[in-house]
């Protein structure tokens, strides 16, 4: 890379700017992380406790609000990748200019934010079926959608490095109907890619906050803010584990895919920002 | 537009090491004035690295670089007054091909005036006069390098540094292109290094050419020097093809396929076994039932056809060119003897050798 | 129609200034330290495992962000914030009295927390897409490194630049989770109130959410639809 002009190795002032900001970096990512395990799980005078988590774990509404987050992020992944999936190989297969338009609608999640999306679903869902959004389950299809540009671009990467469509001849000419020819042939080769989807999926609902609290629902993130108002210290020791919970998935995913990673989340950073926000 | 007293190159002793890997070393050069030199070589011989040191991108560790006659090697890119030709990516995208030939007159505060005219002559000489408005990105590579040619001539360089300027383009465009900077470096006079991977390149376009293997200079000399005597086993087969023939020493001669031979590498040192180094072009067949060898196969390559000829004593099958209607003369398994057309030849010692000459 | 007429009243003007200082402020701070990360990132070598860890760590910080994030700065520096105390401390200095956490310029910086490494993340490609051959092409014709860098480099970087404080600033003014969680509306932004309004805690007018939003996505809209058009030419250059 060369902002530099060239022939001049790198000055030793430079090397040192790098050093201080990656230490800057790294303050800044690992401050409020460091923070919040001390805040949450230490008490004055008394040294590391679970002692502040206590009330909130015995709260009745905590433990199902955990495993409803975590059926919602199961959920969405399934319904995402059950959607996607066949879509994605046929567009591939079928109509590389369809797949243009589609690429170019998956962004459309991203220019209207999740906040504009509830404003919507709130408006059109009490003119027309005032009990669909009661169940906890009607934010699946939201959540769906809002991931739709991740998981879009995540099983689109992995399709392209397979060659769909030699793969599919191929079955075919050994005597596999298309469905078999997917299910044998082609899924496997995108495991790395579905599993990424699904990782990427889940991470977003697991921090889901606009929807799931608008709509009136009980989930993790929301949990997480009831608490804070009368207990920060418990809020901070939940926030702690749901940062950590995060991480580690992302670390799981940047395993799996070994460096295109970056160029995924950059693409991924750049269409669904905004919403978890 | 030329150069009066066009500036002479000077390489004395120049060593440089990559990652403790020594990637040239103690090696001198000398260009004079208006010459066109070709550094020729396969990829990490180090050509590149020389032209480099050249133009001041890369500071060699130990030696000096002179151009002019002045001691350059501690000035910066900037002072040096050379042009360069980059494989790919050399024009700068922002910008229109006038924009990009003008950049180096702009940087000089040249008046407004003065580059406007230099910007039309200079896309004249490379025949892209219309196209001066077009971005880098409507032109094709071809187009590209010639724009970027223009621009490494508009500031008048003592040296022109061209690294490998038509690796990047097609078969034709390369021909097209280089008849174009033969013409241009004739027209201008300017001191021209060229780095090359492709022998044709080197042979056809440069006043010389320096065959390079690992970081040093094996044979410097004119085309015809380098391919018609060449004095290492190297060069003699990197430039163009050749034959191993197994060869007896006696004496201070060489005998080779029946033939007493000169000869002509004055510093072998023999070791164990030895083979002589000729081209195919040098041999000669005729038909002669009692002959040494039988005729495997046939190449056309146009105006030369190769004759695959297997020798009953050796394992690896000959190349002769013929000229391709004297090649219609012989037929496949038709033994022949084949005799070289001259006297002299290089030998070397017997290496392993993985693929045969075809 | 009415409700898009009382957007303009005070408040809810308010409202927008806000909302849109707040997303410049981020997107041009968060753009330039962003820029710095992304120029140490794509330029260097050693030691490979920092700039590892920072890539990586980057990667996450940018996605990250919400309740989780907000809670977790409150127990940095928050009023009984862990850095505050240590602060405190140390040089007895009392870091909320000069940058409360729940006003708008701590909502800033826990915004910064993500804006900087997204920054970071968009902008090493095109770091790592200027070639070369140009910062060399540009001092063999005479230009000094400053000159290079404001004729040449700044020049094709600046569509990919523009286009990121772009996503930057339509970033931080969709936000809903991060802002309601630290201030919950004691900083009067739209998102925040489009949620009071759809929620119920004022009143219930889901028609002027609807105007919000409206006015909310044309903002958003017009951002990414300038950014697309820069994107294009960025990728033709950098590729």
């Amino acid at each position: 890379m060369a902002t530099m002009t060239a022939g001049e190795k790198s000055p030793d002032w430079q090397q040192a700017a790098r050093i201080a900001i990656f230490v800057f970096a790294m303050v800044l990512y690992l401050t409020p992380l460091v923070s919040a395990a001390l805040f949450g799980f230490t008490l004055p005078g008394k040294g590391f406790t679970l002692e502040s988590l206590l009330p909130t774990l015995s709260e009745p509404e905590f433990w199902p609000a955990v495993l409803q987050t975590l059926e919602l992020a199961v959920l969405t992944s399934l319904s995402s990748l059950a959607l996607l999936i066949p879509t994605l190989i046929w567009l591939h297969l079928r109509s590389p200019r369809l797949l243009a338009v589609a690429d170019g609608l998956s962004l459309i999640p991203f220019v209207v934010p999740a906040i504009a999306l509830v404003t919507g679903a709130n408006l059109f869902f009490r003119a027309v079926a005032p009990s669909f959004l009661v169940s906890v389950y009607s934010l699946v299809p939201f959540y769906v959608v809002l991931t739709l540009p991740l998981v879009f671009r995540a099983l689109d990467a992995g399709i392209r490095v397979i060659d769909v469509k030699t793969l599919m001849d191929a079955a075919s000419s050994l005597g596999a109907g298309t469905i078999r020819a997917i299910i044998q042939v082609i899924l496997p080769n995108l495991r790395t890619a579905i599993l990424n989807a699904a990782l990427l999926s889940s991470t977003y609902v697991i921090g889901e906050y606009v929807l799931s609290s608008l709509l009136l629902h009980t989930t993790f993130p929301v949990v997480i803010e009831e608490t804070g108002q009368t207990y920060p210290r418990a809020a901070a020791a939940l926030s702690f584990v749901a940062i950590m919970g995060t991480w580690l998935l992302m670390l799981l995913l940047s395993i799996l895919t070994r460096g295109k990673q970056i160029r995924l989340m950059s693409v991924g950073a750049g269409n669904l920002a905004a919403d978890a926000r | 537009m030329g150069i009066e007293d066009a500036a002479g190159v000077e390489l004395a002793d120049i060593s440089k090491a990559f990652a403790g890997r020594t990637v040239l070393d103690g090696l001198d050069l000398q260009m004079p004035g208006r010459e066109l030199l070709a550094l020729l070589g396969p990829s990490g011989c180090g050509k590149t690295t020389v032209l480099r040191v050249v133009a001041g991108f890369e500071s060699p560790d130990r030696g000096r670089v002179l151009i002019g006659g002045k001691d350059v090697t501690i000035s910066s890119v900037r002072r040096r007054g050379i042009g360069i030709v980059f494989q790919a990516y050399s024009l700068f995208p922002h910008m229109t091909a006038s924009e990009n030939v003008t950049y180096g007159l702009r940087v000089a505060r040249v008046k407004k005036v003065e580059v406007a005219k230099r910007a039309t002559e200079l896309l004249e000489i490379v025949e892209l006069g219309e196209h001066g408005a077009k971005y880098p990105h409507q032109l094709s590579g071809g187009e590209q390098q010639r724009v970027a040619l223009a621009r490494a001539l508009a500031i008048q360089p003592k040296v022109l540094l061209l690294d490998e300027p038509l690796s990047a383009l097609d078969a034709r465009v390369r021909v097209q292109l280089r008849e174009q900077i033969k013409r241009i470096h004739r027209e201008t006079g300017t001191t021209t290094l060229l780095v090359t991977h492709d022998q044709e390149e080197a042979l056809t376009m440069a006043d010389r050419v320096g065959v390079m293997s690992n970081g040093r200079i094996e044979q410097l000399g004119t085309p015809e020097e380098i391919y018609h005597h060449p004095r290492t086993a190297f060069v003699s087969e990197f430039v163009g093809a050749v034959n191993r023939l197994p060869t007896i020493i006696d004496g201070s001669q060489a005998v080779t396929l029946g033939r007493r031979m000169t000869i002509t590498n004055p510093d072998f040192v023999r070791a164990g076994d030895v083979e002589a180094l000729i081209r195919p072009e040098d041999l000669r067949v005729e038909a002669a039932s009692d002959g040494i060898g039988v005729i495997s196969a046939f190449t056309l390559r146009g105006a030369v056809t190769s004759l695959e000829v297997r020798l009953d004593d050796s394992a690896r099958p000959l190349r002769v060119d013929l000229p391709s209607p004297a090649a219609g003369e012989f037929r496949i398994s038709q033994r022949v003897s084949v005799v070289p057309r001259r006297d002299s030849a290089l030998v070397d010692n017997t290496q392993k050798r993985l693929e045969p000459v075809v | 129609m009415g409700s898009l007429a009382k957007l303009w009243e005070p408040q809810y003007r308010n409202a927008f200034e806000t909302s849109i200082s707040l997303s410049l402020l981020t997107a041009i701070v968060g753009g330039v330290l962003g820029l710095l990360l992304a120029w140490a990132l794509a330029t260097t070598t050693r030691p490979r495992w920092l700039k590892s860890i920072v890539q990586s760590f980057s990667a996450v910080a940018s996605q990250s962000g919400g309740v989780a994030l907000a809670f977790a700065f409150i127990a940095a520096i928050g009023t009984q914030g862990v850095v505050t105390g240590l602060i405190e401390q140390a040089t007895g200095w009392n870091l909320t009295s000069a940058v409360n956490i729940l006003s708008f310029f701590g909502l800033a910086i826990v915004y910064l927390y993500f804006q900087i490494p997204l920054m970071a993340i968009l902008m090493v490609p095109t770091l790592e897409g200027v070639k070369s051959e140009w910062g060399e092409a540009a001092a063999s014709l005479g230009a000094s490194r400053w000159q290079y860098l404001r004729q040449i480099a700044l020049p094709i970087m600046m569509p990919s630049i523009a286009g990121a404080l772009l996503l930057l600033f339509a970033n931080s003014f969709s936000a809903y989770a991060t802002a309601y969680a630290l201030t919950g509306g004691s900083v009067n932004l739209v998102p925040v109130l489009v949620g009071f309004f759809i929620s119920g805690n004022v009143l219930t007018d889901t028609s002027f959410a609807s105007a919000l939003v409206t006015g909310m996505i044309i903002i958003t809209i017009i951002a990414m639809a300038v950014r697309a058009l820069l994107m294009r030419r960025s990728t033709r250059w950098l590729q």
